[in-house]
């Protein structure tokens, strides 16, 4: 399988008054061609940060302050604005959170695929637009008179729908997906996520999906990253790292969600709140909530992900080697 | 166009039900005419045996809300963004004639302590941007448990939530609960939420109550097609990754243009000729347990 994405020391934040406040540190990633990855993680955690990063949608006071995105071996932070746009759209996608408001409320559905097919492809002709629109159209499962419509004539799962189809209309090579169904009931849910599932099968694109919810990505994804306070504290294959996770973080997410059939039991959540990114705890960023925090040693060291199992990669001190060179000093 | 229809639920005291349905179902509805912030257009709501007006006064309105209060589903809207905590948590006291003077300070510290956000002198004068998405929801809790209601509507008051903190204020909530002998109306979309909070569940579709029966037999043995659909849709982490695929035209039905007979008949695999006639009653199927299909 070779490698489509490679995250290299991703450090990206804001640049405030008061100083540089880092919303993803020191982020590695690779994604595989055809990979589903999804990246989980609770408000604050910086997953919306990264993706913006790596599609190099960061606008100031944001910034990427270290580190390399490589696609298909090209650095993407390297590349102008004239050349980010070729890849924009073509190679790359993003269908942001609450897309159906990111549509064009005064322009009718087929004038947007217009508008990024002029934009991004090197054709004008309208007749190949509406050949490609008609097709994407198929593909997510919306009738074609809805071409002509309005955004405000179709419902929240049409529109992000519709969010969708525009995201693949070039056939990229790698759609971001930022909480592609949060505002969306549960039947609607699954069927746009089984849709979306579907079309990698069919079209072999990659994905990066970021939610809070993490039980949608231990059913669809392949690969998790877990990320907490702008790091990636747990790394695994999906089914890995919901049978056996590691890190106390991942872990406390998993017991979150109350199981749909069986008797009911008094659960818990996991205490206290994520933390602030402009004023981080000492060591590493989870211990104030963590149930397993070592005393002198937790609030001392920030751990770094190292690899507990094969292809499974967590951050934590309960798994370093004691005389580890890899957990550096706060 | 109505968005309730032939809605009948009877609470007990000290019981949850949970309102589970989709957007365009009419919970939300339902609930704020159980509130009273709408006007019912036909029907009785009958609190502690005694009928509420349809048309109150601004007294009787007063007292009403001694009895029903709601907690809002957006933590981030539903505090005003320039009354502090100590504002906000003295207000009812005050309105209601509870507290006064020094005593209206010492009961805002408890109803701090109640909700779990302690020391209180620490969120006392916060103002709401302040405070996160969990400790706003606390607040909305204190302030719905101030005047000590029979009643609380709480809509969707944890799907703006982190997840991590979702259980703890539903635990949070169960436990006043028990504490105050509280009922609750507990709306949601979330299955697996109103299971875990709710001793019965109704299910909406399209302004209908489509199913009525105790939490645990509504979700391990539905009785209507629309709450089989609701579960196999949800997310469950425990069916050891296999993926359901749920097979069903997607969209919510348009509420101005139902179909005649059964609401759900356009995207039931069950469907009969007999269900495209009328709406069926919602009958009584085995004891406590209520339908509103014609296959049982």
């Amino acid at each position: 399988m070779s490698v489509l994405l490679h995250v290299e020391n991703l450090s990206a934040g804001y640049v405030q008054p008061e100083g540089r406040v880092l919303a993803a540190r020191n982020i590695n990633l690779q994604l595989a061609e055809g990979e589903f990855m999804g990246l989980a993680g609770e408000s604050g955690c910086g997953k919306t940060t990264l993706a913006y990063a790596i599609a190099g949608l960061l606008q100031p006071p944001g910034r990427v302050f270290e580190g390399k995105v490589l696609f298909n071996g090209r650095d993407l932070l390297e590349l102008s604005q004239a050349e980010m746009r070729k890849v924009r759209w073509k190679e790359m996608s993003i269908v942001m959170q609450a897309s159906m408001n990111v549509l064009n409320p005064v322009m009718r559905v087929r004038h947007q695929f217009y508008d990024v097919l002029r934009t991004h492809s090197e054709r004008h002709d309208p007749q190949y637009f509406d050949q490609v629109a008609l097709e994407m159209f198929r593909l997510v499962g919306i009738s074609p008179e809805y071409l002509d419509a309005y955004p405000h004539q179709l419902s929240g799962g049409m529109k992000q729908r519709v969010a969708i189809a525009i995201a693949l209309a070039l056939r990229p090579r790698l759609v971001i997906l930022d909480e592609p169904t949060t505002a969306l009931d549960v039947v609607i849910q699954r069927s746009i996520l089984q849709q979306i599932d579907s079309l990698r099968s069919e079209l072999g694109f990659s994905i990066i999906m970021i939610t809070h919810d993490l039980s949608l990505l231990v059913e669809i994804a392949d690969t998790i990253a877990v990320m907490y306070a702008g790091c990636v504290v747990e790394r695994a294959p999906a089914e890995e790292l919901y049978r056996d996770p590691h890190h106390p973080y991942t872990q406390g997410l998993m017991r979150s969600f109350p199981p749909l059939v069986g008797t009911r039991q008094r659960m818990h959540g996991i205490p206290g709140q994520p933390p602030n990114l402009a004023s981080l705890p000492t060591g590493c960023p989870f211990h104030p909530r963590c149930p397993r925090a070592m005393p002198g040693r937790c609030n001392v060291m920030t751990p770094s992900l190292q690899e507990v199992k094969p292809h499974h990669y967590a951050a934590c001190l309960l798994y370093a080697d004691a005389s580890s060179s890899a957990a550096s000093q706060a | 166009m109505r968005a309730v229809n032939d809605f009948n639920l009877t609470l007990q005291r000290g019981e949850v039900v949970a309102l589970v349905g989709e957007s365009g179902s009419g919970k939300t509805t339902a609930a704020r005419v159980i509130a009273r912030l709408y006007q019912p257009t036909r029907g009785a709501i009958m609190l502690n045996g005694r009928e509420v007006p349809a048309k109150m006064s601004r007294r009787e309105l007063l007292a009403f809300r001694r009895h029903v209060q709601m907690i809002f589903q957006d933590p981030f809207s539903s505090l005003n963004p320039l009354h502090s905590v100590r504002y906000t948590l003295s207000r009812p006291l005050l309105i209601h004639r509870l507290a006064q003077g020094r005593e209206v300070e010492q009961r805002v510290k408890e109803m701090l302590e109640r909700v779990g956000l302690t020391p209180p002198e620490l969120f006392i004068n916060k103002l709401p941007h302040e405070l996160s998405g969990g400790q706003r929801q606390r607040v909305g809790i204190a302030r719905a448990l101030a005047v000590g209601p029979d009643l609380i509507l709480a809509d969707e008051p944890t799907s703006m939530l982190d997840v991590s903190i979702r259980l703890d204020i539903m635990n949070l909530m169960l436990d006043l609960k028990d504490e105050e002998g509280l009922s609750y109306l507990f709306i949601t979309h979330d299955l697996a939420g109103a299971h875990y909070v709710a001793d019965r569940i109704a299910i909406m579709y399209a302004s209908y109550l489509v199913e009525l029966g105790p939490s645990d037999d509504v979700i391990n043995e539905p009785l209507h097609p629309y709450t089989e659909l609701l579960k196999s849709a949800a997310p469950k982490t425990e069916s050891g990754l296999k993926p359901e695929r749920i097979s069903t035209s997607y969209d919510i039905p348009d509420l101005a243009k139902l179909p005649p007979g059964c609401p759900f008949w356009p995207r039931c695999p069950h469907a009969e000729p007999q269900c495209k006639v009328r709406v069926p009653e919602l009958r009584e199927v085995a004891p406590g347990r209520f339908t509103r299909c014609l296959l049982r």
